[in-house]
């Protein structure tokens, strides 16, 4: 997949990376399963990341397998605490999440895209989404 | 008993005696019980020299249990360490006039000063007689152990042989004495008589126990055999002492021993005077052993003064503090014996560790206490917030109409209790409304939420709008009211005349329908369109824009449930809505929701989340459930969004059909505030309508999604 050649560390046994394409970027990538026990930690790398000044925000779902309505709600509250100028984008190609987020409607809600490299191109705001 | 036998005996407390003989090298101090410890080996023998202390104690520690050498200037020593020992001797009869109830134990009292007089022959079974006294007395509230070893300690004037008598028998006597407290019970006047008895029986007991060591005593009155008595006493008691502190425990012991031994050959007036004071104290005690007592010269006092060495500052204290402290029970007389044998530096490194001991056993007590504590609260507390939960939750009738309903509710193994909601209920014409919802969030802080969203729902869908016109109403006024958290609401009304389920969802998983199985197929199951399902409400964006309906015109079972269903594991996979269908099939056709969440339950190897389900059973008719209207609400935002071709597409219009009727809506869209899909099946096809609604409701609802 492309996008994945510089982000070897996301199979680290913690499950949450945390990286900065540049210096506006925040990627927050996990691994495995996004549940009530890691909702909090990605809850936390969000709003870190806020606080930090990002603008734009991405949280990398690619190797996330299953995600449940907590995660979703960290998902939703960071989506709407953005402020105005932030963007957030979400990488997810597997189909159990992306089910969940189908179910949920809260896929009109997020720009999702199946790469990386997509998900950076919107929230740098040089193009629409194709979600 | 013959000499050969105790000779045995005394090689034993020989070999006890080397051991504190070892310990005592540590404890310089303690020397004089090395020495007691070596003679106690040559209790036999004539009286041993008298080494020095040093040497004494490696004696005791190499060659115990070996005969020793002619030591006659053991007898000397003796005196030397009467000092500190005869403090201590005294304490203990103070300590035990104390413990030994006035009837439960005459004669308690005497024995101790009888007791060193024992040099005579006379005074050996008077000592014999007191260490069963004593024995008898401790017996009857103390441990064997103790008791043993408080016996053989008053009774070190009496001869090797009495002492191991004594020994061998005060196992006998605490049994005796224990019995006489109880049958003395606690009336004075009946305690009198008891402990006479049982004071003339001790006697006669003592004097028959003591018999050969009277022998021994009356031939030896004053001179080796005493003092080689006494450090046999001395090993005695080191024996009996507790494992903890045997070497220590000896130290204290033997000095009143050498005392004894010293003091019998130095009967004074002082000692005399004192024991009276002693026998006064108890009357009943006095008399008992009064005869003895008189007939016996008590020399428990006259120690050779100038001579005391460091020791006998302590053992004089020790005289204060016992008779100060007479209300002390036996082992703490003991322990403030043996602490006054310890080195100062020894003493501050023991207490130091004791209090570290003690503050960390508080600690951990205090901790695990806690512990215990926090978790009981907490499973309190997640009770609670069932019980609240289930207060909440209401309990509908089984039967509304024609429909059988079944609700049923299973909190979280966990943390996460609370937040799921539901309601059935009968609106009018029959109709049955059903509301099945999850809060974000759980615990107490979901609480009121879901109150608040049930009800609110509910309210709406009683006043007569369709479930999607509900959730969007609801949606668009709790928006502001649910802060952060925001709610997946399932709302779903039962026509019993049209034999429809209209059912709208604000991003909660659609409903299972089922048909009924037959012997033809298995129950046919309704493919719910999840493409454009509406958010939640609180999501901040407009909901109860999707619409389903489903013609039920034969038998069906509809479950509406909350994600805590699917979201169950099983191992490592999610319990899903396929396994949920699968198992709704596999209940009997009458099993209700309880039985359905049981089944998940059991198959599931964790629910991290609440689980509830609302099942309504269609009876009656024939045919298979079948979707015949679905129904999207867009605005200027959502047309152009792909989803909403993607969702035509999956309702079954053609992808021609579908361009065509996304550019109706948006012609729509620029005249009005809102543009409705409505897809009608006719015969399995799709009818597209479209229609535009520019109602004030329509604009308040678009200002929201805008927010």
């Amino acid at each position: 997949m492309p996008g994945t050649a510089d982000r070897t560390s996301t199979t680290a046994a913690f499950g949450l990376i945390q990286s900065q394409p540049d210096e506006s970027t925040s990627v927050v990538a996990l691994e495995g399963e996004l549940d009530l026990e890691r909702a909090p930690a990605l809850k936390w790398a969000l709003v870190d990341s806020i606080d930090a000044g990002f603008k734009q925000l991405i949280v990398d779902l690619t190797l996330v397998r299953f995600m449940d309505s907590t995660a979703l709600s960290v998902l939703v509250g960071v989506n709407k605490s953005l402020d105005v100028g932030a963007r957030m984008a979400i990488v997810c190609v597997n189909e159990n999440v992306l089910k969940i987020f189908e179910l949920s409607g809260m896929d009109a809600a997020f720009a999702i895209y199946p790469t990386l490299e997509q998900a950076l191109v919107h929230v740098r705001g040089t193009t629409t989404r194709i979600g | 008993m013959t000499v050969v036998s105790h000779s045995a005996r005394k090689a034993r407390w020989g070999a006890a005696a080397a051991a504190i003989g070892a310990f005592c090298a540590l404890v310089p101090q303690a020397s004089p019980i090395a020495l007691a410890a070596k003679v106690t080996t040559d209790a036999s023998t004539p009286p041993p020299t008298l080494e020095a202390p040093s040497s004494a104690h490696q004696h005791g520690s190499g060659r115990a249990a070996k005969p020793q050498a002619p030591q006659p200037s053991a007898v000397a020593a003796a005196p030397t360490a009467a000092v500190p020992a005869r403090a201590a001797i005294e304490a203990r009869p103070g300590h035990r006039g104390h413990h030994d109830q006035p009837g439960a134990t005459p004669g308690g009292q005497p024995p101790a000063p009888t007791a060193v007089a024992g040099a005579g022959a006379r005074s050996d079974a008077a000592a014999t007689r007191s260490a069963h006294e004593h024995g008898r007395s401790h017996g009857a509230q103390r441990t064997g152990g103790s008791a043993g070893a408080t016996a053989l300690s008053s009774a070190p004037v009496a001869s090797v042989d009495a002492a191991a008598q004594v020994a061998g028998t005060s196992a006998h006597t605490q049994k005796k004495g224990g019995g006489g407290q109880r049958g003395g019970g606690q009336k004075g006047g009946r305690k009198h008589k008891e402990g006479k008895s049982t004071g003339a029986a001790v006697e006669a007991e003592a004097t028959k126990a003591g018999g050969s060591s009277g022998k021994k005593g009356e031939r030896a009155p004053v001179g080796a055999e005493p003092v080689a008595a006494a450090p046999t006493l001395a090993a005695t008691l080191a024996s009996a002492a507790s494992a903890s502190a045997p070497a220590a425990g000896l130290a204290p012991s033997a000095a009143p021993v050498l005392a004894a031994a010293g003091l019998s050959t130095h009967p004074s007036k002082a000692s005399r005077a004192r024991r009276h004071a002693s026998a006064r104290r108890t009357a009943d005690a006095a008399r008992g052993v009064g005869a003895l007592a008189t007939t016996v010269p008590l020399a428990t006092a006259a120690p050779p003064t100038g001579t005391a060495p460091a020791r006998g500052v302590r053992g004089r204290s020790g005289v204060g503090s016992s008779y100060s402290h007479s209300s002390e029970p036996a082992i703490v007389h003991t322990i403030t014996k043996i602490v006054g044998v310890v080195p100062v530096p020894a003493r501050i490194l023991i207490a130091a560790l004791a209090a570290l001991a003690l503050a960390f056993g508080l600690r951990s007590l205090l901790s695990g206490a806690r512990t215990r504590r926090l978790v009981r609260q907490r499973g309190e507390l997640l009770e609670d917030v069932g019980l609240l939960q289930a207060a909440l939750l209401p309990d509908p009738p089984a039967r509304l109409g024609p429909v059988g309903t079944s609700v049923a509710y299973r909190p979280a193994e966990g943390p996460a209790a609370g937040g799921d909601f539901y309601d059935v209920f009968a609106l009018e014409a029959g109709q049955l409304a059903v509301i099945v919802g999850d809060v974000s969030g759980h615990g107490r802080e979901a609480l009121p939420h879901t109150a608040l969203i049930r009800f609110t729902v509910r309210a709406y869908l009683e006043a007569g709008l369709g479930p999607a016109a509900a959730l969007q109403t609801a949606g668009t006024v709790l928006e502001r009211q649910l802060g952060g958290s925001f709610a997946t609401v399932l709302a779903a009304v039962y026509h019993p005349r049209e034999r429809t389920l209209t059912y709208a969802a604000a991003g909660h998983p659609p409903p299972i329908v089922l048909g009924k199985a037959d012997a033809s197929a298995p129950a046919s199951a309704v493919v719910p369109v999840t493409a454009c399902s509406a958010p939640p409400i609180g999501a901040g964006m407009r909901t109860g824009t999707r619409e389903t309906v489903v013609a039920l015109p034969g038998p069906a079972r509809i479950c509406v449930f909350t994600d805590g269903v699917t979201e169950a594991r099983v191992g490592q996979d999610l319990f899903g809505e396929k396994r949920l269908s699968r198992t709704l099939r596999a209940l009997p056709p009458d099993a209700g929701a309880a039985e359905l969440l049981d089944s998940v339950a059991a198959q599931a190897s964790a629910r991290p989340d609440d689980m509830a389900a609302c099942l309504l059973h269609v009876h009656d008719g024939s045919g298979a459930p079948t979707i015949v209207r679905e129904r999207l609400e867009l605005d200027a935002h959502a047309i152009g969004d792909e989803r909403v071709r993607r969702f035509l597409l999956e309702c079954g219009v053609s992808p021609s059909e579908a361009i065509a009727s996304i550019d109706r809506a948006r012609r729509e869209l620029a005249q009005a505030h809102t543009a409705t899909l409505s897809l009608n099946y006719e015969d399995g096809l799709p009818l597209v309508a479209v229609h535009g609604e520019n109602s004030i409701r329509a604009a308040a609802l678009t200002a929201v999604g805008a927010s």
